[in-house]
C-alpha cells in the first residue's frame, strides 16, 4: 500500500493535475450552488474536456468537480433554504435557521469544515478499508434495498416531530409521484390519465426545486413589509467573516457526531444506487436521537449541520470505495466517474487496485487533497454568496425563481420540466401551509423508482414475503424502521410505564439481525449490544415502582 | 370552530383522491407474461396513504376540541396576505412558463421578474427604475451564462 501511496501522491501533485483538480473544485462549487444543476450534470459537462487529457489529469478534474459540487450544495441550502441536490436536504433543517439568526459565517464555516472532515475521513477509509467494506456491499440484495428505503422514509417522517402521520403521508405521496408513468421493468404506463407526455414520469430535480424554492421563498414573505426586508435582519456588520478556528473546534468538540456521520456516509456509499440523498437524512436523524438537546434541532443546532454535511461527503468516499474494489458505481456520480475511467481504458474490478496502483491511488489521494482545496476555494467564494442574503427578500425571490427555471430547463432541455417545477411549487406551497413536512416528499420521489425496481426483483426471485424478515440486512432495516416510528413517541412519553424498557428492548431487537450476519465480528458485536440491552432491561425492571413495593 | 377540523377535511380529501387513483390503477393493462403487475406498487402505496389518511381523520377529530387546534401554526393558518403574494408570484411564474416558448425566455423572464418586483416592491418612480435595471441585468446575465457558457439551448420565441 505504501508504494502505491507514494506513486499516487507523485501523480496527484504534478502541477497540471493539481491545476485540473483546483479548476474542477471551483466549477463544482459554482454548479453545486445553483439549484437545478446536479453534480452528475456538472461531471457530464466536463467529461468531454477530459477526452484529450491523459488519465491522471482527466480524473483529477472529475474528482475536483465531484468534491466541489457536493460541498457547493450547502451554500444554497444554508443561505436560501433550497438544497441544490438531495444530498443537502437535511442541511436546510438547521443551516437555514442558523443563517437567519445572523450567524451565517459560523454556519457556513461549520458546513465547509464538516464537509472537508467527512471527506478526509472517508478518503482515509478509502485507502485502508476498501477491500473489506466492499464485501459488505455484495451481501445487500433487493429485499435489503427495499427495506433500507422504507427505513430512510420512516426516519425522515419521524423527524417531523408532532406531524409524523403527515410526514409518512408526504413520503408516500413522494413514492406515488415517482410511480407515475412507465414502470421501469416492463414499461407499462400507469396513473397518467391517458396523457402521453406523462409516460416518461417526472424527473426528480424539477420537483425538488419546485417544492423547496416556492414553499421556502413564499413562506419568507408573509407580507409586503417583511418581503422588502433582507433575509438576515439580525446579522451584524462583521458576520460575513468565517471563523475557521471556532468551526474546527466545534466539530472536534462534537467528535462523536462527526465520526458517527462519517461511518453512516461510508456505509450508505458502499451500497450501490443509494447515495448521499439517504445518508444526510440518516446522519441528521441519528445526531438528533443521540443529542442531549434534541429540542434545539430545527432551530440552528450545531450537530444538525455537522451530521448531514459530514455524511454526504463521506458517502462519496464510500461510493468510490465500491467502484474501485468491485467496479460497481455506488451512485449516479460514481457511474459517470466510471464512464470517465472507461474512456481512459481503465476498468475497475476486484483486482484493479493491485493491477493499476498508480491510477487507483491517484484517485484516493486526489479525493483527499480536493477536500483541502475545497476549503480554500469555499473561503474565498463564500463572501460573495453571503452577500446574497443582504438583498431584500422580494428581489431575491424574483431572481432566484428565474434562475431556478433556467436550471430546471437545462436538466432535459424541455419546458415540461419547468411546468413540473411550477406544478410542484403549488403542491409544495399548499402542503407547507397545511403543515406537511416537505423532506419526506422529496426523498419518496428520489427513492421511489429504486424501491419499486428492488421490490419487483425481490418478488421475481422469490415471491415469499417471509424472505423480508429472514434476511439479516432486510430484518435489520425493518427493525430500524419500526423503531424510528416508535422513537418520537418514546421521546414524548419517557415517563410512561414502558418508557424505561424502550431503549434496552430496542438494543436487543437490533442485535438479533446483526447476530445472524456472516463472519465472526458482527455476531460478536450483536452479542455485545444484546448483552448491554439485557443488562439495562434488568436494571429498569429492578427499579420499576412495582419492584420497589 | 369550523364545520370540520382542518385535518379531518384534508384527510377526507386525500381519501377521495386515493379512491380516484386506485380506480386508475385498475385500468392498467399488463403484458401476459408479467409476474408483478405495474398496478401493484401504486396500489400498495395508495393502500398506505388510505390508512394514514384515516389515522389523520381520527386524530383530527379527537383533537377537535383541544386548545392546540385553535392556535394558528407558524406555517399553516387562514388565507391572508401571504397567500395573495403567493398567488401573484405563481401567476407571474405561470405566465413565464406559458409565454417563454412564444415570446422567448429573455422577454418572458424579464416580464416575470418585473411583475414580481412591481407587485411586492414600492411603487415609486425611483424604485420602478431600480426594478427595471435589476430585471434587465439579472435576466440578461443568466441568459448569457446559460446560453453562451453552459451552451443550453433556450426557447427564443416562436412568434419572432
Amino acid at each position: 500500500m505504501i508504494d502505491g501511496l507514494v506513486v499516487g501522491f507523485a501523480e496527484a501533485f504534478q502541477i497540471w493535475n493539481l491545476l485540473m483538480m483546483a479548476g474542477g473544485v471551483f466549477a463544482g462549487l459554482v454548479v453545486g450552488a445553483i439549484p437545478g444543476f446536479s453534480i452528475t450534470m456538472a461531471i457530464v459537462l466536463v467529461l468531454p474536456f477530459t477526452y484529450g487529457m491523459d488519465a491522471g489529469a482527466g480524473l483529477s478534474l472529475m474528482i475536483g468537480v465531484m468534491v466541489g459540487g457536493l460541498s457547493g450544495g450547502l451554500i444554497s441550502a444554508m443561505l436560501i433554504g433550497i438544497p441544490g441536490t438531495p444530498a443537502s436536504v437535511a442541511t436546510t433543517f438547521d443551516g437555514l435557521p442558523m443563517v437567519r439568526s445572523g450567524r451565517q459565517g459560523f454556519a457556513l464555516g461549520l458546513g465547509i469544515w464538516s464537509s472537508a472532515i467527512g471527506g478526509l475521513l472517508s478518503g482515509l477509509a478509502l485507502l485502508v478499508l476498501s477491500p473489506y467494506l466492499a464485501r459488505i456491499g455484495l451481501e445487500i440484495g433487493p429485499w435489503d434495498y427495499f427495506m433500507m428505503i422504507v427505513f430512510a422514509l420512516t426516519i425522515t417522517a419521524s423527524l417531523s416531530g408532532d406531524n409524523m402521520v403527515k410526514g409518512l403521508l408526504a413520503g408516500a405521496f413522494g413514492l406515488l409521484i415517482a410511480a407515475v408513468g412507465e414502470e421501469q421493468v416492463n414499461g407499462v404506463s400507469r396513473l397518467t390519465f391517458g396523457n402521453r407526455s406523462l409516460d416518461g414520469g417526472f424527473d426528480y430535480l424539477p420537483i425538488l426545486i419546485g417544492v423547496f424554492a416556492f414553499s421556502q421563498l413564499l413562506l419568507d414573505m408573509p407580507s409586503r413589509y417583511v418581503a422588502r426586508r433582507s433575509l438576515s435582519t439580525n446579522s451584524e456588520a462583521g458576520s460575513q467573516h468565517i471563523p475557521h478556528l471556532l468551526a474546527i473546534r466545534t466539530i472536534l468538540k462534537n467528535w462523536r457526531t462527526t465520526i458517527r456521520s462519517t461511518l453512516i456516509g461510508l456505509f450508505v456509499g458502499i451500497l450501490p444506487a443509494t447515495g448521499a440523498s439517504i445518508s444526510n437524512i440518516i446522519a441528521y436523524d441519528q445526531a438528533k436521537k443521540a443529542s442531549l438537546n434534541p429540542k434545539e434541532f430545527g432551530k440552528g443546532a450545531v450537530e444538525g449541520i455537522i451530521a448531514p454535511e459530514t455524511s454526504n461527503n463521506a458517502t462519496q468516499g464510500g461510493s468510490l470505495m465500491i467502484l474501485m474494489a468491485l467496479g460497481i458505481p455506488g451512485d449516479a456520480v460514481a457511474a459517470v466517474v466510471l464512464a470517465a475511467l472507461l474512456i481512459h481504458d481503465v476498468a475497475p474490478s476486484p483486482t484493479f487496485i493491485l493491477e493499476q496502483p498508480a491510477i487507483a491511488y491517484l484517485i484516493f489521494v486526489t479525493f483527499i487533497v480536493a477536500h483541502v482545496v475545497m476549503v480554500v476555494m469555499q473561503s474565498i467564494t463564500l463572501r460573495v454568496f453571503v452577500m446574497c442574503i443582504r438583498v431584500p427578500i422580494y428581489i431575491l425571490v424574483a431572481i432566484i425563481l428565474f434562475y431556478c427555471a433556467m436550471g430546471v430547463f437545462s436538466v432535459n432541455n424541455t419546458m415540461f420540466d419547468v411546468w413540473t417545477m411550477f406544478l410542484f411549487g403549488v403542491v409544495g406551497y399548499i402542503m407547507a401551509r397545511a403543515n406537511f413536512p416537505l423532506a419526506p416528499l422529496i426523498l419518496g420521489v428520489v427513492l421511489g423508482t429504486i424501491a419499486e425496481v428492488n421490490l419487483i426483483r425481490a418478488m421475481s426471485i422469490n415471491s415469499d414475503i417471509v424472505v423480508f424478515v429472514t434476511r439479516p440486512w432486510s430484518l435489520l432495516f425493518l427493525v430500524l424502521a419500526v423503531l424510528s416510528v416508535l422513537f418520537p413517541i418514546y421521546q414524548n412519553r419517557r415517563d410512561a410505564i414502558w418508557g424505561p424498557y424502550f431503549l434496552p428492548v430496542a438494543a436487543i431487537l437490533v442485535g438479533i439481525p446483526i447476530a445472524i450476519m456472516p463472519g465472526l465480528i458482527r455476531p460478536a458485536i450483536a452479542v455485545l449490544i444484546a448483552a448491554l440491552g439485557i443488562y439495562h432491561l434488568y436494571r429498569a425492571m429492578s427499579h420499576s415502582p412495582k419492584h420497589r413495593t | 370552530m369550523p364545520f370540520l377540523p382542518k385535518d379531518v377535511g384534508l384527510g377526507i380529501g386525500i381519501l377521495a383522491a386515493t379512491a380516484v387513483l386506485m380506480h386508475q390503477t385498475t385500468l392498467v393493462r399488463n403484458f401476459p407474461s408479467t409476474r408483478f403487475g405495474a398496478e401493484i406498487w401504486p396500489q400498495i402505496i395508495l393502500g398506505v396513504i388510505g390508512i394514514l389518511a384515516l389515522v389523520m381523520i381520527v386524530g383530527g377529530w379527537r383533537k377537535r376540541n383541544s386548545p392546540e387546534t385553535a392556535v394558528t401554526h407558524e406555517m399553516g393558518g387562514k388565507v391572508g396576505g401571504r397567500d395573495v403574494i403567493a398567488l401573484a408570484v405563481f401567476a407571474s411564474f405561470g405566465f413565464f412558463v406559458w409565454g417563454a416558448p412564444l415570446i422567448g425566455t429573455p422577454l418572458a423572464g424579464f416580464l416575470m421578474v418585473m411583475a414580481i418586483l412591481t407587485f411586492i416592491g414600492e411603487l415609486t418612480p425611483r424604485m420602478i427604475m431600480i426594478h427595471t435595471v435589476i430585471a434587465l441585468s439579472s435576466v440578461g446575465l443568466m441568459w448569457v451564462i446559460f446560453t453562451n457558457v453552459l451552451r443550453v439551448i433556450m426557447p427564443t420565441g416562436a412568434l419572432w
